[in-house]
């Protein structure tokens, strides 16, 4: 068959068949220390899988956030991968008794100016207020004041200057 | 309470290492010049070095685990490779070989088990990226788990990352691509197969789309073969079709006849060619037509016929390793033209197979010698590599040259001269006639003569003497010649009428007797014969020995054997009678011999059937003591001693040849695996050295003996598959169940049904077979006699399957008898379900049909005919698996529900629970060891022994199994007998350890041994010690290792210690032994830790 022609070799197993199989090797004793070097013992990354990916998208959205609030300081990254499980607490325990994780802070935030908000029905306003987390009571001027507070707050923290 | 606990404390030991090769890797393991092929052997990994001449064994490592997944990688900056092993516990070590040392260095290890998930069906994956950027694992459905690797060669902590593939069939990473690109092949959720890709992206720990996907291909897709760069992508192998896949290509198909591929192996770097192994041992060659950085298409190959693999790697010059799960492993060379032109479509030269019992789906323990050694017969491999194998201890010979020479009477070696080194001359006695063999100048045996030996008569003895004479005594004279000219220089006469009947001599002595008791010694001095003295005994003189026993030249004592039953003791020169010691019986002694073990005096006498005494001797006054008997055979015994590698040896040719020795101060037996041997003489001469001449019945052979028994094997092919076995003592037959060989695609209706086959025990030729109906299984086999009839029968369990039952719903059980050789139908009886098992219970039958328990009797009715008849039965099973019975007691090893015990109350005619075990264990076999211990395997590897509570003060304690021990044995046991396979003898203290052996998956034979208390306590206590000195390779720990752990629990090794680890005591540098006899305390030695560890492990295997 052609196709068997030209088969690698790397100069071992030249001999012809008899005898090709050696002696059974011997049997191995580990009389000596097998505990593997220092840091090299491996565990698995604790966190569950499922809080990570939810704090990692907060995380990216609030690095985001940061990012644009340093960005003329201009000495971020060393700071976020060192610090970054702080963070990813705190962001979780902000995100945390609002209940409703990252939905709001994940994309872009849409901004609404008083006329629009006023334009809304007070439910859909309720709507809006609680994809951002913040309360729901009061009565719909409240909403729209509090909504503003939101987005100045937003917009401060997102470009102090 | 001591009986009580007899056997609940077992040691247990491996007699035959596995041999079933689940992964092999080639590499530059030991160092950056050696190439190695490493081995997996499911819980040892073998490492091999490939030289011109051959695979050469460098080291055989015992892993604490079962090895799930073995690569090699090399980090960057590594002049060699490094190992990757992953355990099915979910352990992983990286390990380097310390090219100086010999040692196995742990470079990371680790534990990646995860507390939630399910775990992977289709077996866990592990796979390193060709880069090293990371190690890949898929170990629960849904995650895979990344190792990241550094710049340094670290691994980083390991992170789990969501999949959303569920039924991964197959994982690799992509070769050649920036980023590690996974290419994972899946099945979804409407039994399609497809194939995508995905990028690692290690920083976020999150897969992204990659570059390329494929959906719906063939529908058996499963595997995924990579291609080295410039052409990447990789190849995805089905059923039917072989499809490449590349970025930015049209994918490329191949069709080929359907079939399922079990393994892969790269033969080019660059990945032109492969090699495809199928489930039946068919060899495709997958030829990738290129153009050096695109494939343009692609073809396979059919090669011809290997075991079906479960790996193969490519070595060098076309040597190819297969290494196989379900048939012996083999070394096959490729070759571009046919082998034999016979056969146009064969392509691979087998150069050697290597031994493999794995599955050992049944086996018994047999003693067809009857000589106290057992012998395991078991039913091996699967389909086509089905085998009967048997397997028996013994001290195996290397045979150099051998010649046709029928009817030799005798056989001696000379040396030249008496202080020669090396033997020259071999004397072969005939009736009336000797021949002179000699090593002629070329260093060959030839044909010689000595001119003043009498070669027109037979020869009695022969033997140098001091003076440098050769001595020869014939039925007529006792001659002396000059061993340099060969001339006679002396001549002794036997009196006129009287015959030289046998005669003993030493370099200056030589004993003779003439007929009627009379008995003369002479003195050979100056090569002169004197008549020394001359004396009368009683009974005829059937043997003689004067072997000096302190190696001088002038034996003290003659031991003297006569047809009156007696052995004497004279001392010489004056035959004085020292002592006369009475055999008892009629069997007349055929053999004397005196000889030193261990610097202790023996006189050994065997008699003409077999039977041989010792007695350690006092070699001044001739006081016999310690009288021991054996029985090695059938035959008269020829004794002679030989010495091999200095220590010596007693040689006892019969019809069973056995090798006695004496180690720690005790006489052992080893069986030799020759047939009948007549005679023997030990042989060492320049080109042969340190070797025996063995005379048979027509031949004459030369050769050299193993240092050590151990266990061999001989195999017996069948060419299906063998279910069960049974052997029956009456009819000298074995009965076999087999299931024929599946069609190409592992469910042809049309291969025939299963058949019992009758076979020879001694030849194992098949004399008989019966065929099943069609879709009808044999599921269990049992030999036995019943109550009220002298006749021994085969009793067969079957079951028929429907394809569409889950359980089936009807079964026979078929009694045969076996007359001239042919298997006849007795009696037949359908049954409501499958007879899992028959077992002979009370003269009666007792059987596991589905989740019932029944008992049969045996009936003759009005006509003479015979059948079985129902008793009673016992229900409240899920599936009666397993039934082992003991006195009235009946214990069942469940399907789910592990071990209940049920007793049989004949009066009553009922089979009720006694006590039951209310754990879950899934069991895979059950025994008694006493009347209150009994032992099961499970399915997660596990040992454990359940002791019944008769003396529990409450009836709830009474009615529950109690767990006395438990063990992770780390293999899948299909079967556990009663036996040994060495030699028993009634005075040793091995023949007061009962033991049983076990058969498992992975092909290894294991020795469960109930020690007494105290024995057990130490041996735990060694156990613990050993722990402290003898790591477990990568970092494992022993501890956990034999942790018994199933899905539900886990727990210590409680009552079962680990013979492997023990016995590698004996392995130990000095100082080590040192350091273990100290912490065993209270003033052990090593030297008797070593007597003790050593004379159990000898006791076992």
């Amino acid at each position: 068959m052609d196709a068997l022609r030209d088969l690698p070799s790397r100069g071992c197993l030249s001999a012809s068949s008899a005898g090709i199989v050696g002696k059974p090797p011997k049997a191995y004793v580990a009389d000596h220390d097998t505990a593997p070097p220092e840091g090299q013992q491996i565990t698995t990354d604790p966190v569950n899988i499922l809080i990570r990916s939810i704090t990692q998208n907060t995380s990216k959205a609030f690095a985001k956030g940061k990012d644009r609030a340093r960005a003329d300081k201009g000495k971020r990254p060393a700071a976020d991968d060192n610090g970054n499980s702080s963070v990813l607490k705190r962001s979780r325990d902000e995100a945390g008794p609002s209940g409703a994780g990252g939905s709001g802070t994940g994309g872009a935030v849409q901004t609404y100016t008083a006329e629009q908000m006023r334009g809304k029905t007070a439910a859909q306003l309720m709507e809006i207020l609680k994809a951002r987390g913040l309360p729901v009571r009061g009565k719909k001027e409240e909403l729209v004041q509090r909504l503003l507070e939101a987005q100045d707050r937003a917009r401060r923290a997102a470009d102090p200057a | 309470m001591s009986t009580n606990q007899g056997s609940a404390w077992n040691y247990v030991v491996t007699a035959h290492k596995p041999t079933n090769v689940t992964h092999s890797v080639v590499g530059h393991f030991t160092s950056p010049k050696d190439i190695n092929l490493i081995i997996s052997k499911c819980t040892r990994i073998e490492i091999h070095t490939l030289s011109p001449e051959g695979l050469k064994g460098v080291v055989d490592v015992a892993i604490y685990g079962r090895i799930a997944t073995l690569e090699l990688f090399r980090p960057t900056g590594e002049s060699k490779d490094l190992l990757f092993l992953s355990t099915e516990r979910c352990k992983f070590c990286v390990l380097e070989y310390n090219s100086e040392t010999g040692e196995l260095m742990t470079r990371a290890s680790g534990d990646v088990k995860d507390r939630v998930g399910r775990p992977v069906e289709n077996g866990q994956i592990g796979i390193i990226d060709p880069w090293c950027r990371m190690i890949g694992l898929h170990l629960y459905d849904g995650l895979f788990k990344v190792i990241p690797i550094d710049e340094k060669g670290q691994l980083q902590e390991a992170s789990n990352i969501r999949i959303d593939e569920l039924n991964v069939l197959d994982m690799k990473f992509l070769e050649a691509t920036l980023k590690p690109t996974l290419v994972v092949l899946y099945q979804d959720s409407k039994e399609a197969r497809h194939v995508k890709t995905y990028e690692v992206n290690i920083k976020d720990k999150e897969l992204t789309e990659g570059p390329w996907r494929q959906s719906n291909l063939d529908a058996g897709a499963s595997m995924i073969i990579t291609v080295p760069a410039p052409m990447g992508g990789a190849i995805v192998v089905g059923e039917s079709v072989v499809a490449y896949i590349g970025q930015g290509q049209q994918m490329k198909c191949t069709e080929m006849t359907p079939t399922i591929i079990r393994a892969f192996g790269k033969v080019d770097e660059d990945g032109s060619r492969y090699l495809l192994g199928d489930h039946l041992g068919n060899l495709l060659l997958l030829v990738l037509q290129h153009d050096g950085s695109h494939v343009v298409g692609l073809k396979t190959e059919p090669l011809g016929c290997i075991s079906a693999p479960s790996t193969i790697s490519y070595l060098d010059n076309g040597v190819v390793y297969v290494g196989s799960s379900f048939g012996d492993s083999q070394l096959v060379r490729l070759h571009a033209e046919p082998v034999n032109p016979a056969e146009p479509n064969n392509f691979v030269e087998v150069l050697e197979s290597m031994t493999n019992l794995g599955p050992i789906i049944d086996f018994v323990v047999v003693d067809l010698e009857r000589q106290g050694q057992g012998q395991v017969v078991m039913c091996s491999g699967v389909m086509k590599d089905g085998s009967l194998r048997i397997v028996r201890n013994g001290i195996g010979m290397i045979e150099q040259a051998s010649v046709e020479l029928p009817g030799i009477k005798g056989m001696w070696n000379l040396r030249a001269t008496n202080m020669d080194a090396f033997d020259k001359y071999l004397v072969l006695s005939f009736v009336g006639e000797t021949r002179v063999l000699a090593i002629n100048e070329d260093d060959e045996l030839d044909e010689a003569e000595v001119a003043g030996f009498n070669q027109q008569s037979q020869t009695l003895c022969c033997a140098n003497t001091l003076d440098d004479g050769l001595l020869q005594v014939t039925p007529q004279d006792v001659r002396v010649v000059d061993a340099g000219t060969g001339a006679l220089v002396h001549q002794w006469k036997a009196p006129a009428g009287l015959q030289i009947n046998t005669a003993s001599a030493s370099p200056t002595q030589v004993v003779l007797a003439t007929g009627e008791g009379n008995l003369v010694c002479l003195d050979v001095t100056d090569n002169k014969l004197t008549e020394k003295a001359h004396v009368k005994l009683n009974g005829e003189v059937s043997c003689i020995d004067i072997t000096p026993l302190d190696d001088a030249e002038r034996s003290q004592i003659a031991a003297v054997g006569t047809w009156d039953m007696q052995v004497h003791i004279l001392s010489l020169p004056d035959l004085s009678t020292l002592r006369t010691e009475k055999l008892g019986g009629e069997v007349i002694p055929r053999s004397v011999l005196l000889a030193v073990f261990e610097d202790i005096p023996y006189l050994l006498c065997a008699l003409g059937d077999g039977q041989l005494f010792n007695w350690q001797l006092d070699s001044t006054t001739g006081e016999l003591r310690d009288k021991k008997k054996i029985c090695l055979g059938t035959k008269p015994i020829m004794l002679r001693s030989f010495r091999s590698n200095g220590v010596s040896h007693v040689f006892a040719a019969s019809d069973r040849p056995t090798v006695i020795y004496s180690s720690n101060k005790k006489l052992h037996y080893s069986n030799v695996n020759e047939d009948e041997v007549n005679f023997m003489s030990s042989f060492n001469s320049s080109s042969f050295p340190d070797s025996l001449a063995l005379s048979k019945e027509a031949s004459m052979s030369i050769g050299s003996i193993d240092e050590i028994q151990k266990l061999h094997i001989r195999t017996v092919p069948l060419g299906e598959q063998p279910r069960r076995l049974a052997h029956q003592e009456p009819s000298r037959t074995f009965a076999v169940l087999t299931s024929p060989t599946q069609g190409p695609t592992g469910v042809d209706d049309m291969a025939g049904s299963d058949t019992v086959r009758l076979v020879d025990d001694q030849t194992f030729e098949m004399l008989d077979r019966f065929g099943l109906e069609p879709m009808e299984l044999g599921v269990s086999l049992a030999s036995m006699a019943f109550a009220e009839d002298d006749r021994t029968y085969y009793v067969i369990g079957t079951a028929f399957t429907e394809p569409d039952e889950a359980e089936s719903k009807k079964g026979r059980i078929l009694v045969f008898m076996v007359k001239d050789f042919k298997l006849q139908l007795v009696s037949e009886r359908e049954v409501k379900g499958a007879v899992y098992n028959v077992n002979p219970f009370q003269g009666k039958l007792i059987a596991g049909i589905n989740s019932k328990v029944q008992l049969y009797k045996w009936l003759q009715t009005d006509d003479g005919s015979r059948e079985l008849q129902l008793e009673c039965s016992h229900t409240g099973h899920v599936l009666a698996l397993y039934i082992v019975t003991r006195g009235d007691f009946v214990i069942v090893g469940d399907l789910m529900r592990s071990m209940q015990l049920l007793i049989y109350r004949a009066d009553e005619q009922l089979l009720e629970v006694r006590a039951r075990d209310f754990k879950t264990h899934w069991m895979t076999a059950v025994e008694v060891l006493d009347d209150d211990t009994y032992l099961g395997a499970e399915n997660s590897f596990n040992l454990f022994t359940l002791r019944k509570n008769s003396d529990a003060a409450s009836d709830e304690d009474r009615n529950r199994l109690e767990m006395v021990g438990q063990y992770h044995l780390g293999e899948f046991v299909n079967k556990f007998r009663h036996g040994c396979l060495v030699m028993k003898l009634p005075d040793s203290e091995a023949a007061t350890i009962p033991t049983v052996l076990f058969g498992t998956i992975n092909g290894t034979i294991g020795v469960l041994a109930s020690l007494p208390q105290e024995q057990f306590k130490f041996m735990e206590r060694l156990q613990d010690c050993l722990r402290r000195v003898i790591k477990g390779v990568g970092g494992f720990s022993h501890a956990d290792w034999r942790a018994f752990q199933n899905e539900h629990t886990s727990a210590d090794c409680r009552n079962f210690v680990d013979g492997d680890l023990i016995e590698q005591f004996l392995d130990l540098k000095r100082e080590s032994m040192e350091r273990i006899a100290k912490d065993m305390g209270s003033g052990v030695t090593v030297e008797e830790l070593m007597r003790t560890v050593e004379d159990l492990s000898r006791s076992c295997h």
